[in-house]
């Protein structure tokens, strides 16, 4: 049932009203009649329509309310569409042009009394033989043919392969046409080449049907074997003529379309670098970046079975492009709850639930602020003395008290230490118990005092020598070839995974093999001796065990790129995520006279990306989501959930010269972190799809933050570690593996991370049975609870009260006292028990398998 | 590094257009560079097998295929070695004399003869083999990093989930597989530590076999568990997480299933293997093998649908643990080695038969490669690694009992029909669940990844 939403202006009810009585009939025709009188303007995507011979060019008309809101007005049968001069285009669909002739003209549209205009320009009138690396690879790619699936396969399917995703044209030209000795094409009789009967169904496909006989697909293939299956226009040779795209658009790449709309014509037009400028709608690939309920036919229309905020990627050929779409869930205002936007930071999160019309959570209440607050800042529970202060004070500014006192203790700089670590590989089969300890207590003493963000990865990548005495040197020892080292830069520093551009260009983002082989070079002159390495395994190769020295070559900084099959000389990535200029290849001479001061210099000297990647990080750790999630994901197609709030970040980190602790409390402050969580699920007006952080996201305790908090809980610490290295209360924060197996199997089996990849996503967020395993019954509990001398024994040695007794350990595990309920319950449970001791454990017990103890929340 | 190392082979492939002939001397043939894909082409039309259950016997170490099951009696006496061959039930199919138990059930089996790889250690090898990935390097100390596959029964675990309610989907165990490190492939991965096995580390030979993860402490109960899990309501019903929240539903969904194992009999009784007669699990051979294989049937009846056996813990091959017999090789097969697997091995099928599993449970038995043609490695009586070529056994799931795919070379060296490579026996795996081995999961940078590259050995099934 749905509830009428509360109106407010007579112009809505009318709106409303037609608009539920459109509601059934919404999808299937798929246009909405909004009558909303005079607050609302008509628009024109692209406003410069171009148009080639035997390409229908679409273009969406698109009705903007005040608010910003939209609805696709492209298939409303009201919708009036006047050409200037049918000499130039004519319609030949409803949203669809087609050339006549060379020329321009103009094309006017109006939509009940609002009137919108474009340009039409008509670049070629003659059907052209169709070209091998632009039409036919585009049939490729819109059949999926070259998908990983089918003949992009590796080993390519039934004898055929393509490139993947049609990377390379040139091989897919040679498979076409000189594979298997030109089986496939047969060129006295188009109709017959197995290149036409095979995806058409006409001979046995394992691939099925991709296109029919009477498709554009088809009739592109066939007329370009017609064309005796040129590569360009009197080519044969592959390659001796490249066209390649140089930009993608699509329109439109954002928009909020009201709760009834449930459909969007996307329009994607690319440019080549021929000049040409083309709508390629039909042969791009969409994919959503939500996969159920979202359904995109091969004219661009995409249709919804809900509200949802979703992404869509576009790729055609190499061009790559992304439109956002937020469907709404309601057109009503949303409930900003309680809490008043108190800074710039709330302004930019709430402005955005407005526009996407979602209620925001309540204000957590203090304990929860509190427990979070430690959680995320410090990395423990906060200690039942801790609580008690906080939660009897009754000043007005207790919460930013709480925060500023926060961010300075030690364990603050610990906790960034042992993120960074996990990151950074510090572990200690390559850098040796006593150099991962260095390193880990130079990061901490970086953050302690607030160091800029860019000097501590400046000072890492230039820092030389021994990695004992000099502890920043030890990038280089864990990043022992400059591939690894260039992946490193791209995932942890800039945000953006390179990984795939190792072994060809990357399938889904901008990154090719020459940006790849180009950042690693910058590490080819880095090598590395070994002082006193007398590993306990002569068979590792992986272990050094005691100091290394990293040093620079004396040579020419250049690395063997496999794709050119030459060497190349480093060159920084065009990030091209930025505004600003930094980003410009630098002078060669530089970065051979000192590659790594110049790589620093470029990365971390006005590089808006790297100020982005860090803000985001931050953000990541302390809310739980990134505003780009995966934080080291940034892409086209995986763009911010709340673009204004990412800049508003940058900026403020830039501002603050890159201070962690700025940010930090910036984001502590706001009503974001303050908030509960929102259950996502379950909400009625909830939008699946990107966070738009109405709430608090909910996860599970990191490992050694659990373990951590067990033994708070518990009351027993953590045995000191046998090779006396590092003292026992930071061990689990500064070893990637701890000496005792049982912890090291309990802190597996929660997700710490072996810091063997750059990947946030290294440390596991999962819930498994093995885990639920260990709570419930592993040893490290039960030893716990049955430990003489543990809490239970000194709270039994207080001789408190019952109430006390449950209140205090209420206290510790769970930042909260219990509820009345909770007391009549439980405290009648330990009155009524004939062992006191035993019921005290089963209480622990119960707590520690809370669902409120386990999740940061 | 997913895919990298197969990448890089097939733009070297391509960029060297058609200088096959290099490739040929590492013991392929023009026609095996093609295996993938006219074997591809020959399965299309063959449906997807039928098993629902896998057992995976993995021999660590590296069992001999020329002292086994591929033997070279005409071969020079520094090839064939002293062991005799002995007529099985299948027909021209003799078997070593150290195996009578497995030669007369033989017509279970389907013999995948012309298994090669070229990973000549341990830990890549092992890794290779228990993924069907092949790995970045041939690394000794192979790293078990998230970026690398998962194992079969995680894969598994994922597309098919778990068969009954209160039993985990996976299941492995005697030891971790290890050779100074941990070998890769036996667990989850970049899959999720959902689909991680429920592993365990003992010897289910030892008079007083229990896991200790599952026993509750002495001084606790049922009744006691039982009143912990009414006052865990209480405590879980003031914020109703679960209620709302999918992770803490995850939590909550786990935590049900976890205590469930603890107090209901399902695994626990299963692991009980005191429950079976002295004479069954004499039958089996009173060894960690031979009673972690009738465990492995315990298990399949009770509804897992996957378990995976490890034969030791280290590669061992001096008398004690595994099949690295680089000295006296002979010896120790024959000793120890042979007889316990043909204790454990033939019983283990011929049980599930009887109880009528067999048909829906898959067997397999390999190791991470087979061992070098050549006697006489380190005191003159051993066998060295050897990954060139070597023998699969499959039984059960619809396999047709004594087939034989490919065949080894005079001396049992290379390939000389039909060589598959590991890709090929996970794809045979994947396929004989119904699992289509071209599905895509993707990894940790989300990258979409075939399963397997690999065809389905799909002549040696019913």
């Amino acid at each position: 049932m749905i509830v009428p939403p509360k109106i407010d202006s007579a112009n809505h009810i009318s709106y409303c009203a037609l608009l539920y009585i459109a509601m059934h009939t919404v999808c299937l025709s798929g246009w909405v009649q909004c009558q909303t009188g005079s607050a609302s303007e008509l628009v024109i995507l692209p406003s410069q329509i171009s148009i080639s011979a035997g390409y229908p060019a679409r273009f969406v008309a698109i009705e903007r309310f005040e608010n910003g809101d939209l609805v696709d007005q492209s298939n409303n049968p009201q919708l009036s569409i006047r050409l200037s001069s049918d000499k130039v285009a004519r319609f030949v669909a409803p949203g669809m042009l087609m050339a006549n002739h060379k020329g321009e003209s103009i094309f006017q549209a109006e939509l009940a009394g609002r009137h919108a205009t474009a340009k039409i320009r008509v670049i070629d009138d003659t059907l052209g033989i169709p070209t091998f690396p632009r039409e036919v690879s585009a049939v490729f790619g819109r059949a999926g043919c070259n998908l990983g699936t089918c003949h992009g396969n590796l080993h390519g399917k039934g004898g055929f392969r393509l490139s993947l995703r049609g990377d390379d044209p040139g091989m897919d030209f040679e498979a076409v046409v000189r594979g298997q000795s030109g089986r496939r094409i047969d060129l006295f009789s188009p109709e017959n080449s197995l290149l036409l009967r095979k995806p058409i169904g006409d001979v046995a496909h394992q691939g099925g049907v991709r296109f029919k006989q009477d498709s554009p697909e088809y009739e592109i293939l066939r007329r370009w074997i017609e064309g005796e299956c040129q590569w360009t226009d009197g080519q044969i040779e592959p390659r001796s003529n490249k066209v390649e795209v140089e930009s993608l658009r699509v329109y439109p790449n954002l928009a909020v379309l009201r709760q009834a709309c449930r459909r969007q014509q996307l329009v994607v037009v690319a440019t080549f670098s021929d000049g040409i400028e083309r709508d390629v709608t039909q042969w791009a690939r969409f994919e959503p970046s939500i996969p159920a309920g979202v359904r995109i036919d091969d004219q661009g229309v995409v249709v919804v079975d809900g509200p949802m905020d979703v992404s869509i990627s576009v790729a055609y050929l190499q061009g790559r492009a992304a439109s956002r779409l937020t469907f709404l869930a309601r057109d009503w205002a949303p409930q900003q709850n309680s809490l008043e936007p108190a800074q710039r930071l709330d302004q930019l999160v709430d402005a955005q639930l407005a526009r996407m019309k979602i209620d925001t959570a309540l204000a957590a209440d203090e304990s929860t602020f509190l427990r979070r607050s430690f959680l995320v800042t410090l990395g423990r529970l906060p200690r039942h003395d801790e609580a008690r202060q906080f939660l009897k004070s009754t000043s007005p500014t207790k919460r930013q008290d709480l925060v500023d006192r926060l961010i300075c203790q030690p364990e603050f700089a610990m906790l960034w230490a042992l993120r960074w670590s996990d990151l950074l590989r510090n572990e200690q089969k390559v850098m040796s118990a006593r150099g991962a300890g260095l390193w880990h207590q130079w990061l901490s003493n970086q953050f302690a005092n607030d160091q800029p963000v860019t000097e501590i990865v400046g000072q890492m990548l230039t820092t030389i020598g021994s990695t004992y005495e000099h502890p920043p040197a030890s990038f280089h020892r864990t990043h022992r070839d400059p591939e690894t080292a260039a992946e490193t830069i791209g995932q942890v520093f800039l945000g953006s995974r390179l990984q795939c551009a190792r072994c060809h260009n990357h399938p889904f983002d901008r990154w090719r093999q020459d940006d790849y082989y180009g950042l690693a070079a910058y590490f080819s002159t880095v090598v590395r001796k070994q002082v006193d390495n007398a590993p306990r395994d002569k068979y590792d190769k992986h272990i050094i065990s005691g100091d290394e020295i990293i040093s620079l070559e004396n040579k020419i900084a250049a690395l063997w790129h496999p794709g050119r099959a030459e060497n190349v000389g480093p060159k920084p990535l065009d990030t091209n995520f930025s505004a600003t200029t930094a980003m410009r290849a630098m002078d060669s001479a530089a970065n051979q006279a000192s590659p790594l001061e110049s790589l620093a210099s470029w990365l971390t000297k006005n590089n808006r990306q790297f100020a982005r990647n860090m803000a985001n990080r931050a953000w990541y750790h302390l809310i739980g989501r990134g505003i780009v999630d995966p934080p080291d994901d940034f892409r086209d197609s995986n763009p911010p959930s709340n673009p204004e709030l990412l800049e508003f970040l940058t900026d403020e980190l830039i501002r603050s010269n890159y201070s962690l602790q700025h940010i930090s409390r910036l984001i502590l402050s706001s009503n974001t972190f303050a908030r509960h969580a929102v259950a996502i699920e379950s909400s009625q007006d909830a939008l699946p799809g990107t966070p738009v952080f109405a709430g608090y996201p909910l996860r599970r305790m990191p490992a050694e933050i659990l373990l951590d908090a067990i033994c708070d809980v518990t009351g027993v610490s953590i045995e000191p570690d046998p090779s006396g290295d590092i003292p026992a209360s930071m061990r689990n924060r500064v070893m990637s593996q701890p000496t005792v197996p049982v912890r090291a199997g309990f802190l597996t089996a929660f997700g710490k991370p072996g810091r063997l990849l750059a990947c946030e996503c290294e440390r596991s967020s999962d819930v498994s049975l093995g885990q639920s395993l260990l709570l419930a019954n592993g040893i490290e509990i039960r030893d716990k609870l049955s430990q003489p001398g543990n809490r239970i024994d000194q709270l039994l040695t207080e001789k408190l009260n019952v109430t006390a007794v449950i209140e205090e350990l209420y206290l510790t595990a769970l930042t909260r006292f219990p509820t009345s309920g909770e007391l009549s319950s439980i405290g009648k449970y330990v009155e009524e028990s004939p062992d006191r001791r035993s019921s005290l454990e089963d209480i622990t017990w119960v707590l520690l398998n809370s669902k409120e103890f386990a999740l940061i929340r | 590094m997913n895919g990298c190392a197969e990448y890089r082979k097939y733009l070297g492939n391509r960029r060297s257009a058609l200088q096959f002939g290099a490739l040929g001397l590492a013991g392929l043939s023009l026609p095996g560079i093609l295996r993938g894909e006219s074997t591809s082409a020959s399965q299309a039309g063959r449906a997807a097998g039928r098993a629902k259950n896998v057992i995976f016997l993995h021999q660590h170490g590296g069992p001999s295929h020329i002292d086994t099951f591929d033997m070279k009696p005409s071969a020079p006496a520094g090839i064939r070695g002293e062991f005799q061959p002995i007529a099985s039930r299948v027909a021209g199919q003799p078997v070593c004399e150290h195996l009578p138990r497995w030669a007369s059930s033989l017509d279970q089996w389907a013999q995948v003869r012309s298994v090669h790889h070229n990973m000549k250690n341990h830990n890549s090898a092992g890794y290779y083999c228990l993924t069907g990935k092949a790995p970045p390097t041939d690394d000794q100390r192979l790293r078990d990093s998230l970026d690398l596959y998962p194992a079969y029964g995680s894969v598994v675990s994922k597309f098919l989930g778990s068969r009954s309610p209160g039993m985990p989907a996976f299941v492995s165990y005697p030891h971790i597989v290890r050779d100074g490190s941990t070998t890769p492939g036996q667990h989850a991965s970049f899959l999720g530590k959902r689909f991680d096995p429920f592993f365990f580390n003992s010897d289910p030979n030892l008079p007083d076999f229990s896991l200790p993860e599952l026993r509750l402490p002495g001084n606790v109960d049922l009744a006691r568990l039982d009143r912990r899990r009414q006052l865990l309501q209480v405590v879980d019903a003031q914020l109703a997480l679960r209620e709302q929240f999918a992770v803490a539903r995850g939590l909550d969904e786990f935590q049900q299933q976890a205590l469930s194992i603890l107090s209901a009999p399902g695994l626990k009784e299963a692991l009980d293997i005191s429950r079976e007669s002295a004479q069954m699990r004499d039958a089996y051979g009173r060894t960690n093998y031979g009673q972690s294989c009738l465990l492995a049937r315990r298990l399949i009846e009770a509804g897992t649908r996957f378990v995976t056996v490890y034969f030791a813990s280290g590669i061992g091959g001096k008398g004690s643990e595994g099949w690295d017999t680089h000295q006296d090789n002979f010896t120790d097969l024959k000793k120890r080695l042979l007889p316990i697997t043909d204790q454990a091995v033939p019983t283990l099928i011929a049980d599930l038969r009887s109880r009528g599993l067999l048909d829906e449970t898959l067997v397999i038995w390999m190791g991470e490669f087979g061992r070098g043609p050549k006697i006489g490695d380190r005191d003159g009586k051993g066998r060295n690694h050897w990954p060139d070529c070597y023998t699969v056994m499959m039984a059960g799931g619809g396999i047709a009992g004594g087939s034989v795919f490919g065949a080894s070379d005079a001396y049992g060296a290379y390939p000389a029909s039909d060589p598959v490579g590991p890709e090929d026996i996970s794809a045979t795996l994947y396929w004989a669940l119904g699992i289509d081995p071209s599905s895509e999961v993707t990894d940790t940078l989300a990258r979409p990844l075939p399963l397997t590259p690999g065809s389905p050995i799909s002549k040696i099934f019913v």
